[in-house]
């Protein structure tokens, strides 16, 4: 009977121990973090619930793998040209994913300067002959400098009671740029399709 | 003294159901207020963020509330609406990409049963939701809107056949229709996410 009752004992300890394993291994994940060009490092941080603050839980100068607990985390991505935002992810499983985060203001703007004569070549040749009656007001491009946008002012405008301004979307492939879709007064998700909406946003801020 | 033993085995027995069950009751603490959402998508594979949060289809956990879903695939269209979230269980957050390239559109008439069943389920859904402007369109609250420069009223998009979408639709001067923009950015809409139809407007653009 003793013997029974170690055995059981035994067998019970045995159930909850492998319960617990269990329980703490598959709460684990292995994400991949791949570095795009121009991040020299990020930091992953674990959300916090309480006053204890957020706490960097790994730290990575290349693209690598870390084992981590599931739950919510966001990245701080440091490096040349690029925003230093905070990219959100949450773990619920092995998961690789890409750090590769927008340019910044300052790059974007030295980047405009340098794509504003082609991309205005490209405006002129692809709207002709109605471009004719616009002028190419302000050309700024977006996120990897991937998106452009332009503020399409006609040539005979009231300055004091503007009308008929557009804007107008350009893509970047390869070296070359395209326009999408038409000029509009304000750009949506509908008269404009498969560009990012904060694109569409920030061509819509245009003002001269 | 077999007494004892058995004293020792009934309390061991639950100690150990004990620290299972409070094991189990923390697990279920952790997603509180949460409900299981079932996340379909065609192609399923597709990248899919709501509320900028990555999530691959499957059973997921989210709180209830409004959350923004977007998909993205290569060679399929962008992927973008708004759903709410309620207390229910058996909710479905619905992702369905439309091809662009004629590869794509090869790989989506080879598996159009997938289409099929998630155009089907979408069906379901706006039926047993009924057609409720308010809350998918948020907007109509705050419209018609009409001042001595322009007006701004909405209309159901005849070429969603689920009647839940809006035209917006815009009256005014060519030398107004910026001031009305800005209007619906006032009432705190984006239009960005309207398809916007300007009175007497013809795009000088088009060919």
């Amino acid at each position: 009977m003793k013997k029974l009752i170690i055995i059981f004992t035994a067998v019970i300890v045995l159930v909850t121990s492998v319960y617990f394993a269990y329980s703490y291994f598959a709460s684990f994940s292995t994400v991949t973090f791949n570095l795009a060009e121009g991040v020299k490092e990020i930091k992953v941080y674990k959300n916090s619930d309480d006053e204890t603050g957020d706490t960097v839980v790994a730290t990575l100068q290349s693209s690598g793998e870390v084992r981590i607990n599931n739950g919510n985390y966001y990245v701080t991505p440091s490096g040349d040209n690029i925003v230093n935002d905070n990219i959100s992810i949450k773990i619920t499983g092995n998961i690789s994913i890409d750090i590769d985060p927008d340019y910044n203001s300052d790059y974007l703007t030295k980047l405009a300067d340098i794509e504003s004569g082609k991309i205005a070549e490209v405006i002129n040749r692809s709207l002709t002959p109605a471009i004719e009656n616009y002028d190419i007001e302000q050309v700024k491009v977006y996120n990897k400098a991937d998106w452009a946008g332009v503020l399409l002012l006609p040539k005979d405008i009231d300055i004091q009671n503007p009308s008929g301004i557009h804007r107008v979307v350009l893509k970047k492939e390869g070296d070359s740029w395209i326009v999408v879709g038409l000029p509009q007064i304000v750009m949506t998700a509908y008269n404009t399709k498969n560009v990012p909406l904060d694109v569409l946003k920030s061509v819509n801020d245009l003002v001269f | 003294m077999l007494r004892n033993r058995f004293k020792a085995i009934t309390i061991s027995l639950i100690v150990a159901v004990l620290i299972i069950v409070i094991a189990m009751v923390y697990g279920g603490v952790k997603n509180q207020g949460k409900v299981s959402i079932k996340l379909l998508s065609v192609p399923e594979d597709a990248q899919i963020k709501i509320n900028n949060v990555r999530f691959s289809a499957g059973d997921i956990s989210l709180a209830p509330g409004s959350y923004k879903v977007e998909a993205s695939k290569q060679g399929f269209d962008n992927f973008s609406y708004t759903t709410n979230i309620s207390d229910k269980t058996g909710q479905t957050i619905l992702v369905l990409l439309n091809p662009n390239t004629p590869e794509t559109e090869k790989w989506a008439n080879d598996n159009a049963e997938l289409y099929t069943d998630l155009e089907n389920i979408a069906g379901e859904q706006a039926s047993n939701q009924g057609s409720d402007y308010q809350k998918k369109n948020p907007i109509v609250a705050d419209l018609p809107y009409s001042n001595y420069l322009f007006t701004i009223g909405y209309r159901t998009d005849p070429s969603d056949l689920s009647g839940d979408s809006i035209i917006i639709d815009i009256i005014a001067s060519p030398y107004r229709r910026e001031e009305a923009v800005q209007q619906i950015r006032n009432m705190g809409y984006d239009p960005v996410n309207y398809k916007i139809n300007f009175d007497n407007y013809r795009n000088p653009f088009s060919k």
